[in-house]
């Protein structure tokens, strides 16, 4: 809340109601007429009555730089949200703001949480504020439109007495999505019940066909990877079975020395001047996680609430944090990191362009045998680094972030001006720092949220496991970065840090915050891309976060899925007692017309069994979430429930039920096919 | 008796790890470990970690991490081995590719639970003690995953 939480607050319970309405006349001549505790409403008729003037003097007679000694029956000024927003709505100026401060009070709106936002609102329609302020939305540039317009929505929903009008509640679904976790709290301030407010994110998924499957395979396939490949499967041209094996195998290795000897002389000159760099404490990126979860949070919430995990994958994910010395690292620090020439020496030959061109030529893969690495590791990388061995060490400690798990060696090096300004706050080189990491640490953060299900399908296949994170990395920080740019106190605060009184730095510029860019991963994102182009976006919000692999073509240990008849995706079973269209209609919140129309030679009459069309229905398969140890031994399991399976697809519990009787809730089995009655 | 070798980097002394030590039995084997931190995550999934001073043969400490109140996993890195492992513990039972080496491997006694990652120069970039298991276990074990990724900055 930055700033903003400088604000007293006290317990509503102990407000007292205001004696009276004071006059003009009143309050600017006798302090000690007002009530013990004021409240909002008792501030805006000060305003109204006595001017900004009063309403100042009050206030600064209780300034806590001065407090004045505690009298019995002494005026206390209770400063609350609402007041703050009144005040800066009758802060009048001469040019500027001549209807009120109102970025401010928008400001101030946006820096609560949603239940303080939603209360503080519904004070103000009841004082008659609220709707100049709604009136000018547009001085809430830059802030959380969207969020501020749930809260006047609801506000304006309650004080209207709709709240159980479900096509009113209903209007507000489109603006709930991006608010998250926090639609609980909007649903509470409704008193409406859970599920009534959940958007349906699985709108747009259809089960992958068979051409959706092709291409799915050839997401997964090496090939289609991004990486050079022996596609033709040669064996490699050094082997002793060719005639000219110690030919090629001199070629190989000249081609390959002379791929490693370019790469480290490019390379050298930036690792030098990164050697040489001040190095920053680790210490002060912390803020940057932090800041990277927020946003994170704040776009997946809803999609992370909703999945099945255990309660320790619950708590961990509650409570991650990048923390210096065990999630984040420094890779210069000899305590931390031992440089590895030789592993850097390998990476170079795998990953070098020249180098895997050379290789591709001679069809060496130096993973497809012993003897092929074996090759690599005496012929090309042990000579290598033994010549170049202190400039391999230098490369390595200086130029790489290295990730195992979830911790992250990093290389702290601060470029530019490193003074510290005058204004206090980091330097110029490690605020620019700090904004970089924020975005690497936005991928970092977003592997945490991979749920066991996606764990278990993605076998270890990179494509999968970077390809997915860097999908909702893009979408996360192509929301964030503008928001960073344009100010947002709440993102700046927590990379850059804040003075003593909780107020950011001066001097941001939003040239500090870095284009997104897929960097090393663009290979995998367009792979990606090409597997949610024939699935969808939500499909694959669905594998990564809630292990609903099966919605990206996969079955839970990884292999491409058989694929679905097409039209299918509203084909369900007839539960059980049901012997009636109508019944099914029902149950199934559809038509008996509907059905009838969908399923000849059916009439209204006949007795459905089987696998019926229900158009608008859907399936839904039951996952779990496991919790294992480092030998795989499963040692914690939650399946999916009723009210998380409901939120996912945007229904009520009530209405699941009745799709699926006889379905023993809350056990049922993983794999379990539910029911999802049209909504 | 584990940790006790594992601080001395003698194998020839190695006792695997109980099946289910706790952080009592840990607290009463190692009581000068750091503060138990919570909230972490091991392979993707919770843990707490205890780390254990530097000494002879783990000169940069030991990390034991705990699942569920158990001892899942002990990690030494780079420890300063007494013996070649190979001499004092015989053939490996099983040798996998290394995720920790671009060119190493690790070699695994999974039925006296330890691992080591050895780069193609021979040094062991780490050891991980575990529960006794068998080989197709440990194959198919999140452990047997473990790898680092090298991004260009």
């Amino acid at each position: 809340m930055g700033e903003l939480s400088s604000a007293t607050r006290v317990a509503r319970p102990g407000v007292r109601p205001a004696t009276g309405t004071p006059t003009r006349r009143t309050a600017a001549r006798s302090l000690t007429a007002l009530p013990v505790v004021l409240r909002s409403a008792d501030v805006a008729a000060l305003a109204r009555h006595g001017g900004n003037h009063a309403v100042a003097a009050v206030l600064a007679a209780r300034s806590p730089v001065a407090p004045a000694p505690a009298r019995p029956n002494r005026p206390v000024v209770q400063r609350t949200p609402e007041t703050d927003v009144i005040a800066a709505l009758d802060d009048k100026g001469w040019v500027f703001n001549r209807d009120g401060d109102f970025t401010t009070a928008w400001r101030i709106l946006n820096g609560l949480s949603m239940t303080d936002m939603l209360t503080t609102m519904l004070a103000l329609a009841r004082a008659g504020r609220l709707r100049a302020l709604t009136d000018h939305l547009d001085a809430a540039r830059g802030l959380d439109v969207n969020r501020l317009t749930v809260g006047f929505t609801a506000v304006r929903l309650q004080l209207a007495g709709q709240t159980d009008d479900p096509a009113k509640v209903a209007a507000l679904a489109p603006l709930i999505g991006p608010i998250g976790a926090q639609v609980a709290e909007v649903e509470t301030f409704l008193a409406a019940p859970r599920g009534l407010l959940a958007t349906d994110s699985r709108v747009g998924i259809t089960s992958p066909d068979a051409a959706a499957a092709s291409t799915i395979r050839s997401v997964l396939e090496p090939a289609a990877a991004g990486g050079v490949v022996n596609a033709a499967a040669q064996p490699w041209d050094g082997a002793p079975a060719n005639p000219r094996s110690a030919t090629n195998r001199t070629a190989l290795k000249t081609a390959l020395t002379n791929a490693l000897e370019q790469h480290l002389r490019r390379a050298m000159p930036r690792a030098r001047q990164t050697d040489a760099a001040v190095k920053a404490p680790v210490t002060s990126f912390e803020g940057a996680g932090l800041a990277a979860k927020q946003v994170v949070d704040q776009t997946f919430s809803e999609a992370t609430g909703q999945a099945a995990v255990t309660a320790g994958q619950h708590a961990s994910q509650a409570a991650f944090r990048f923390r210096a010395g065990t999630e984040l690292l420094d890779l210069t620090n000899p305590a931390h990191y031992t440089p590895d020439p030789t592993d850097v020496a390998g990476w170079m030959a795998e990953t070098d362009p020249a180098a895997a061109r050379a290789s591709a030529a001679h069809h060496f893969e130096a993973t497809r045998s012993p003897e092929e690495k074996t090759f690599l590791a005496t012929e090309v990388v042990a000579p290598f680094v033994a010549a170049h061995n202190a400039d391999l060490a230098i490369y390595d400690k200086t130029s790489f972030a290295i990730t195992i798990g979830r911790q992250i060696r990093m290389v702290p090096a601060l470029f530019g001006d490193t003074a510290a300004p005058a204004t206090g706050g980091p330097s110029p080189a490690e605020r620019a720092a700090r904004w970089d990491w924020w975005q690497t640490l936005v991928h970092e953060y977003i592997h945490t949220l991979e749920h066991s299900g996606f764990s278990g399908a993605s076998r270890g296949r990179r494509v999968l496991i970077e390809g997915f994170c860097e999908l909702f990395t893009r979408e996360v920080l192509r929301a964030a970065i503008p928001r960073a740019r344009a100010g947002d106190r709440a993102i700046q605060a927590q990379v850059e840090g804040t003075d003593a009184r909780g107020r950011v730095f001066p001097g941001f510029s939003a040239a500090l915050v870095h284009d997104y860019s897929s960097g090393m991963y663009t290979d995998y994102l367009a792979n990606v891309d090409r597997l949610v182009g024939v699935t969808s976006l939500a499909a694959a919000k669905a594998a990564f976060f809630q292990g609903h692999v099966e919605l990206v073509g996969l079955t839970p240990a990884g292999a491409v899925a058989a694929p679905a008849a097409v039209g299918t995706d509203d084909v369900v079973t007839v539960p059980p007692g049901i012997t009636s269209v109508l019944g099914l209609a029902v149950a199934m919140g559809s038509t008996t017309a509907t059905i009838v129309a969908a399923n000849p030679p059916m009439t209204a009459a006949s007795v459905p069994v089987g696998s019926v069309h229900v158009p608008g229905a859907r399936r839904h398969t039951v996952v779990a979430s496991t919790e294992k140890d480092v030998r795989g031994i499963v040692t914690d399991t939650r399946t999916e429930t009723p009210d998380q399976i409901a939120r996912q697809h945007g229904i009520s519990v009530e209405a699941l039920r009745r799709a699926n009787p006889g379905l023993a809730w809350p056990t049922a089995p993983v794999g379990t096919v539910v029911r999802i009655p049209v909504h | 008796m584990a940790l006790a070798a594992l601080a001395a980097g003698d194998l020839d002394a190695w006792q695997p790890l109980p099946d289910a030590a706790t952080a009592d039995d840990l607290t009463a084997a190692a009581p000068t470990g750091e503060p138990p931190i919570a909230h972490r995550l091991l392979l993707g999934q919770p843990a707490t970690s205890v780390l254990l001073p530097a000494s002879a043969g783990a000169p940069f400490g030991v990390v034991v991490w705990l699942q569920h109140d158990r001892v899942t996993l002990v990690e030494t890195r780079e420890p300063a081995l007494s013996a070649d492992p190979m001499t004092t513990l015989g053939a490996p039972e099983l040798t996998l590719r290394s995720g920790l080496a671009a060119l190493g491997d690790q070699i695994c006694w999974p039925s006296i639970g330890l691992t080591l990652h050895r780069q193609a120069d021979g040094r062991v970039l780490v050891l991980y003690a575990y529960p006794p298991t068998t080989t197709d276990v440990m194959r198919a074990s999140p452990l047997a995953q473990v790898s680092a990724t090298r991004t260009p900055r």
